[in-house]
């Protein structure tokens, strides 16, 4: 039987839970930054995904191309509150048709997606991610310190 | 580290090939491993070049054997056999996907840091 890996990527939030802290002390709306952060973090791996499926990626360049894994892609993903826990979805919705496991994990008799293993095991695609949604929590952390 | 990467799997007495690499009409063996390097990045630098590298392999373990038990006992195995060789393993492995309903997926990452002795290299 045939079965599906990772199907999340995770976020590392490390270094993330202090700049929240810091906010709320300033009296700045936690909730709307981290809602507005993850959004860029999820629009920026959207983006990400999509590119790795140029032609120029893909491991037949495009033969067997049907737009499936495309229409895969998790589009436009909104932020998830579990109590006080923010998530939001990125990279494949596995319960659509698609190929994207596969080309993330390569088979015996297909090689990986290059860029989609860059964005799935790399910590450098990770490290970026993250810089991005540190970069957003500090604009929000400004703009309390200047009174807005 | 290739070569020693390849050495080690070898001890375990099956086919071994590179992830894609394999016919496209070729028929699986009943079990098997394949393998990919994904980075060989730079640890740190100085004077002008890198201290080391990052190498980091997937090892990837496809069966007939759908065995829970037999498939987490090679994984234990390869875990154990990689970190007495010097190697940095994290956890014990997870599920990949198949292309053949026949055989069953599931994958490890390893890595080693390995020192870039320019001495040696050069000689």
């Amino acid at each position: 039987m045939a079965k599906y890996g990772r199907k999340t990527m995770r976020l590392d939030t490390s270094g993330f839970e202090s700049l929240i802290r810091k906010l709320d002390s300033l009296g700045g709306d936690v909730k709307t930054a981290a809602e507005v952060t993850l959004k860029k973090a999820g629009q920026r791996i959207q983006t990400d995904t999509h590119i790795a499926l140029n032609n120029s990626y893909l491991p037949a360049h495009g033969r067997y191309w049907t737009g499936k894994t495309s229409e895969s892609i998790i589009d436009n993903p909104t932020v998830e509150w579990s109590g006080t826990v923010a998530s939001i979805p990125v990279g494949f919705d596995f319960k659509k048709p698609g190929a994207g496991g596969y080309l993330i994990s390569g088979t015996p008799k297909m090689k990986p997606d290059p860029q989609l293993r860059k964005m799935y095991k790399s910590k450098q695609y990770m490290n970026e991610i993250q810089d991005l949604m540190i970069e957003s929590m500090n604009e929000f952390i400004l703009k309390e310190m200047e009174g807005k | 580290m290739r070569e020693q990467f390849i050495a080690l799997l070898q001890t375990f007495g099956l086919p071994i090939f590179l992830q894609g690499s394999l016919n496209k009409n070729a028929a699986y063996p009943s079990s098997f491993f394949t393998y990919w390097n994904d980075t060989t990045e730079d640890n740190a630098h100085y004077d002008n070049d890198a201290i080391a590298f990052n190498w980091q392999f997937t090892i990837y373990y496809y069966t007939q054997n759908e065995n829970a038990a037999q498939m987490d006992g090679v994984f234990l195995q390869i875990r154990n056999l990689f970190k007495q060789n010097g190697w940095i393993m994290t956890g014990v492995g997870y599920d990949v996907p198949s292309d053949e309903p026949t055989h069953v997926g599931r994958a490890i990452d390893v890595y080693y840091i390995q020192q870039n002795n320019k001495e040696a290299n050069n000689g």
